[in-house]
């Protein structure tokens, strides 16, 4: 059985991830910012909910299953929304991150950090030139993303530490794409 | 396969084989005997709008052979370059699948009859309009309009989807149904990041989508998928929406995998621009470069339901270049209500409207879970693994995958940017009456709602056979020169700017990419078209209000800032070269900006 305990409620959380975001403009207080490639996004901060991320364990932790589409028998919620002002049942192996909504509007996308960030280096660069480049600043390579090109998924623990480790590699210059392995609102159509 | 291109000593294999074998042959329905070796004896052949039996020609050449197989149900003829492929033919014991090999004369023909077209034996085949439209009554709302329908009868009879497996990208895909074609082992279940079984009792929407594109026909069983002989897998994405997660789900098994079908996206209704992730994007260019032997995995995005309030323009995923966006179209072969309109629209399917009127009937997860738990009026009594309420883009979606499918088996070696052309060459004028039916600078006539029609499987299987591959793409990008930013005045005239494309060498596009950056504070309050030099307009953004999960409008916020790419399928056969204007207009007081940046990227041929 999971432990469960109650924290307290996550006003102060939410406050506190929001200063922990890469403020920018005049916007401060609520706006952060993360690159696609070369284009700078603008995020949104919702302060009105987190999300709770259950990471996989077979995927080291590194990814999430999102709400939405699971049922009876799926093994666990993947990433739930409470409100910030709610209590939180949280068991050990459940993390939280800011929420985010996509650009400036209120409406925008839901987003959420469940952990990861996505790299996309030079594709001179060999699999083992990636993995020494990682274990040189204490990275983890989580996997090589497939065929796509030279796009690895590097470790974070969910949250915004990812937001901040993409933003820093980002402005690093030494990768061609670092970008938060965002959980986006998606819905059938 | 292998094609024109086969080995030397191969080709003379086979060749060998057809005219000294001295054994029996027994070829199912197309035999060769040693005794006339130099003829072969087709059982069934199509050539236009009959069927020829008993075909005895005479053969100039063999172009080409697999050693595996099958990988089609039908023989056929290109009259193109005068080839018949042969599905499978036993020479000297051996059996070689999909011999291609050239006309020399023809002996004698048994018979010949009208082309029909195939009716399935499925018993839930009557209610599916979409397929046959006889004028069906739906739950309620006027009856279906006959002939509305993807016109897939004849097609049939020269293809089925034989040999081509379709990934469906959804919410889950129940492996173990009694009436789809589920490869084994090889779906993904991204709630543990492994092949597995992807559904759930809730994955209605996924199951439903494979239906639609495949799910087995005339095996006296539920329903009838358009590629009713194709095979699939199915990748439950919406588990865990990862930007990691999407990537792989379009690029997973590429080397096995023809078409990936995706009937999801950002949020519908609210009018929000939704960019597309270069992780994304890099996947679909992996998926078009490289899938299918460098042949392009063919990518069906739905559109979107969100209309009246939101263009498939605002989804950057439909908006992309590799990716073939559909409409949905109800029982009247007018657009559902939902369907989004826009730019990038390719062509349109059936989706009809909601199930109250009349949706389609497809596959349902088995037994009493999902979308027809017996409960419900609408619900088919009786068939708890089948419902006749699946709609929306997403239900247009998987068919046009399905009709990819047939012209895949039709003609293996269509690039994805073929199977493209194929669809709006031959989609049918829907709708006529429509005022946003115009005629663009390729002759092609074109809709904001309909795109280039309602997909006609018949014709475009028969383009197929005698398709001309298109010629290498080119690109061409051209920025426009901005001295200063483009003021756009408050609630007033449109402003314009101007840029020329020169020497691109692409005398047909086949798409075109928009980039825009503004930093208009609401770009809900912009009306942006783009007129090529051949005079078409599309327009990318109307003035509209962005809506909250409650309904309330909102401001759609700087959408624009760090730029946003729209796509443009509308100007298909025009020249690139010229003068592009690009108008925007601000259509609301209130909130300001301007233009700093804007460009084109042509692609065509």
């Amino acid at each position: 059985m999971k432990r469960i305990t109650i924290i307290s409620p996550l006003r102060l959380a939410a406050a506190a991830l929001a200063a922990s975001a890469i403020a920018t403009g005049t916007l401060a207080a609520t706006t952060a910012h993360y690159f696609d490639g070369s284009a700078q996004r603008t995020i949104t901060l919702d302060t009105s909910q987190v999300a709770i991320i259950t990471p996989i364990p077979e995927a080291g932790g590194v990814q999430s299953r999102s709400i939405g589409a699971s049922g009876s028998n799926s093994p666990a919620p993947l990433v739930q929304f409470q409100p910030a002002s709610a209590p939180m049942a949280r068991s050990a192996d459940t993390h939280v991150s800011p929420v985010y909504r996509e650009g400036t509007s209120p409406a925008g996308r839901l987003m959420a950090l469940p952990g990861g960030v996505v790299v996309k280096f030079n594709p001179d660069w060999s699999d083992a030139q990636v993995r020494a480049w990682a274990q040189a600043k204490g990275l983890t390579v989580a996997q090589r993303l497939g065929t796509t090109d030279n796009w690895y998924l590097i470790a974070t623990a969910p949250g915004s530490a990812a937001l901040e480790l993409a933003n820093r590699l980002q402005a690093g210059g030494e990768v061609l794409a670092a970008t938060p392995n965002w959980w986006k609102q998606t819905a059938a159509r | 396969m292998r094609s024109r291109s086969i080995p030397r000593p191969a080709r003379l294999a086979l060749a060998c084989a057809l005219w000294a074998a001295a054994c029996g042959l027994a070829g199912a329905a197309t035999t060769w005997s040693p005794d006339r070796p130099t003829e072969l004896r087709i059982g069934s052949l199509v050539v236009g709008d009959n069927r020829y039996e008993n075909v005895v020609i005479n053969i100039a050449g063999v172009v080409g052979f697999s050693a595996t197989g099958p990988n089609r149900t039908y023989d056929s003829f290109n009259p193109s370059n005068g080839q018949i492929t042969i599905a499978s033919l036993t020479v000297g014991g051996q059996t070689f699948y999909d011999v291609v090999v050239t006309l020399g004369g023809l002996v004698s023909v048994a018979g010949a009859a009208p082309l029909a077209a195939l009716v399935p034996n499925d018993p839930l085949f009557s209610r599916q309009w979409h397929l046959r439209n006889t004028g069906q009554s739906g739950a309620g709302g006027p009856a279906a309009l006959a002939g509305e329908d993807l016109n897939v009868g004849k097609a049939w009879q020269l293809s089925t989807g034989t040999g081509v497996q379709i990934a469906v990208v959804d919410d889950g895909l129940d492996i173990f149904h009694e009436d789809l074609r589920v490869v084994a082992g090889k779906s993904w279940d991204y709630r543990t990041n492994a092949y597995g079984d992807p559904s759930s009792s809730t994955s209605s929407h996924g199951t439903s989508c494979g239906g639609l594109a495949a799910a087995i026909g005339n095996n006296n069983l539920g329903v009838t998928g358009v590629a009713f002989n194709a095979r699939l897998v199915g990748y439950n994405l919406l588990s865990a929406t990862t930007g990691a997660f999407g990537a792989d789900a379009v690029t997973r098994d590429l080397a096995s995998n023809h078409i990936y079908t995706n009937s999801y996206g950002a949020a519908d209704s609210n009018g929000l621009l939704a960019p597309a992730d270069e992780l994304w994007r890099d996947a679909i260019r992996t998926g078009i470069t490289t899938g299918r032997g460098g042949k392009g995995a063919i990518y069906t995005w739905a559109a979107g339901n969100g209309a009246p309030e939101d263009r498939s323009d605002y989804d950057g995923q439909a908006n992309f270049q590799g990716v073939l966006a559909i409409g949905a179209l109800n029982d009247q072969g007018q657009r559902s209500s939902y369907s989004e309109p826009g730019s990038n629209v390719l062509v349109t399917a059936y989706g009809g409207e909601f199930c109250g009127t009349q949706t389609t009937t497809t596959t349902d997860v088995s037994g009493a879970p999902g979308y027809n738990d017996g409960n419900k009026p609408e619900d088919i009594t009786g068939s708890p693994n089948y419902t006749r309420c699946m709609n929306g883009t997403s239900a247009a979606t998987p068919q046009a995958a399905g009709v990819a499918a047939l012209l895949l088996e039709t003609n293996p070696a269509l690039t994805w940017r073929d199977v493209r052309a194929i669809f709006a060459r031959t989609a049918r004028k829907t709708d006529p009456a429509n005022a946003g039916w115009v005629t663009n600078g390729g002759g092609l006539q074109v809709n904001h709602e309909y795109g280039y029609g309602a997909i006609d499987a018949l014709a475009a299987v028969r383009a197929a056979a005698g398709w001309a591959p298109l010629p290498a793409q080119k690109t061409a990008t051209q920025a426009a020169t901005l001295g200063s930013p483009l003021a756009i005045a408050d609630n007033g005239a449109a402003a314009t700017s101007s840029l020329t494309l020169q020497g691109s060498g692409i005398g047909k596009l086949e798409f075109v990419d928009l980039s825009i950056t503004s930093n208009h504070t609401n770009v809900g309050d912009l009306e942006i078209t783009l007129t090529s030099p051949a005079g078409t307009r599309s327009t990318v953004s109307v003035v509209h209000d962005c809506k909250d999960t409650a309904g309330g409008a909102v401001t759609c916020g700087t959408a624009l800032e760090t730029g946003f790419t729209f796509g443009i399928v509308r100007l298909m056969g025009e020249a690139a070269d010229g003068n592009w204007t690009l108008s925007v207009r601000d259509g609301r007081t209130g909130e300001t900006g301007s233009v700093s940046a804007w460009s084109i990227k042509a692609y065509g041929y």
